[in-house]
């Protein structure tokens, strides 16, 4: 089992003298890799409202529905008629 | 959004990630020149290569759009761009931080960092170009133009160090066959950083990759009824 290099915690965060170097480092790729995490799931947030604001423009609530059943129901039409 | 098998991907990313970033920074042995310091190898190193092979499947991707007009590789090669661009500025971040204590700078204009920070630009580049038109085929159409002339660079950042005497270091030999190089202790957990971040790399594509798919296929009939979906369980 691999142990553990330092005496203390404070002496971990010190690093031999290269705190600084060796925690802006992993800092820096933290933030960097937490943004890109974050982004999409923003970005699908953002996505459907438009596509959303964009079925409601075209067609109303109601209109939309309707337009899914219809569709739903050309399909099935053509299934059975295979 | 989290479907199938994304959430065990990104499961098996984090444990790697978690248990080699923890193991690199508090149990793998200092080295014996550069002491504590070295441990941003555990980033450094795996966010370097990743930058040289994002760009190589964001240069795959390009090329597929291109002959074979698959649209789905346009929206991969459009997903690589930012995040191999992050990790390119973590390379040259990280690397910089590493050079001022061990090479007294942070900065040198030697033949492969030179060469990352061209990779850099390139991707912005990429980037710009592609939000420069107004329309997606035009956009695709020229991202993948310089995308493919930007290959050019990747041999050059991989062999700097061969090529040319400057600073940077050869890669290191692990300690597999010759005991004289890194030991296993040292080693070990770079691989476990390593295939943690080739899984956060193809996540994060991933994710991005449906957000583009969403957006382009509006018209179709599933995209309809997904936002109908998400619209009644809002």
């Amino acid at each position: 089992m691999p142990e553990f290099r330092f005496d203390s915690i404070a002496d971990f965060f010190a690093m031999g003298g290269y705190g600084f170097y060796v925690w802006v480092s992993y800092g820096f790729f933290a933030v960097v890799m937490g943004f890109n995490l974050w982004l999409p799931y923003r970005q699908r947030a953002n996505t459907l409202r438009l596509l959303q604001a964009r079925q409601l423009r075209q067609h109303g609530q109601a209109g939309i529905e309707s337009d899914l059943r219809q569709q739903q129901d050309a399909q099935q039409q053509q299934g059975e008629a295979h | 959004m989290t479907t199938g098998f994304v959430p065990w991907l990104a499961r098996a990313t984090f444990l790697l990630l978690g248990i080699g970033l923890v193991w690199g920074l508090g149990f793998a042995p200092p080295d014996y020149q550069m002491g504590d310091n070295y441990r941003i190898i555990y980033i450094h190193v795996p966010t370097a290569s990743g930058a040289i092979w994002i760009y190589a499947m964001m240069a795959v991707m390009a090329a597929m759009h291109m002959i074979w007009n698959i649209k789905v590789a346009d929206m991969v090669a459009k997903s690589c761009a930012l995040i191999g661009a992050s990790f390119c500025a973590v390379a040259l971040v990280t690397g910089a931080f590493w050079g001022k204590p061990t090479w007294g700078t942070y900065w040198i204009w030697d033949a492969k960092l030179t060469a990352t920070l061209i990779l850099f630009f390139v991707y912005v580049g990429v980037m710009a170009l592609r939000s420069a038109f107004d329309s997606d085929t035009a956009a695709s159409k020229a991202a993948s133009v310089l995308t493919l002339v930007g290959v050019v660079n990747l041999p050059i950042i991989y062999y700097a160090a061969y090529w040319w005497n400057t600073l940077h270091q050869r890669s290191s030999e692990l300690g597999v066959r010759d005991a004289s190089a890194n030991p296993p202790e040292i080693w070990i957990p770079a691989v476990f950083s390593g295939f943690g971040l080739i899984g956060l790399i193809f996540v994060i594509i991933i994710l991005h990759t449906r957000n583009e798919i969403l957006l382009r296929e509006r018209r179709a009939q599933w995209v309809q009824e997904l936002v109908q979906q998400e619209t009644d369980n809002a």
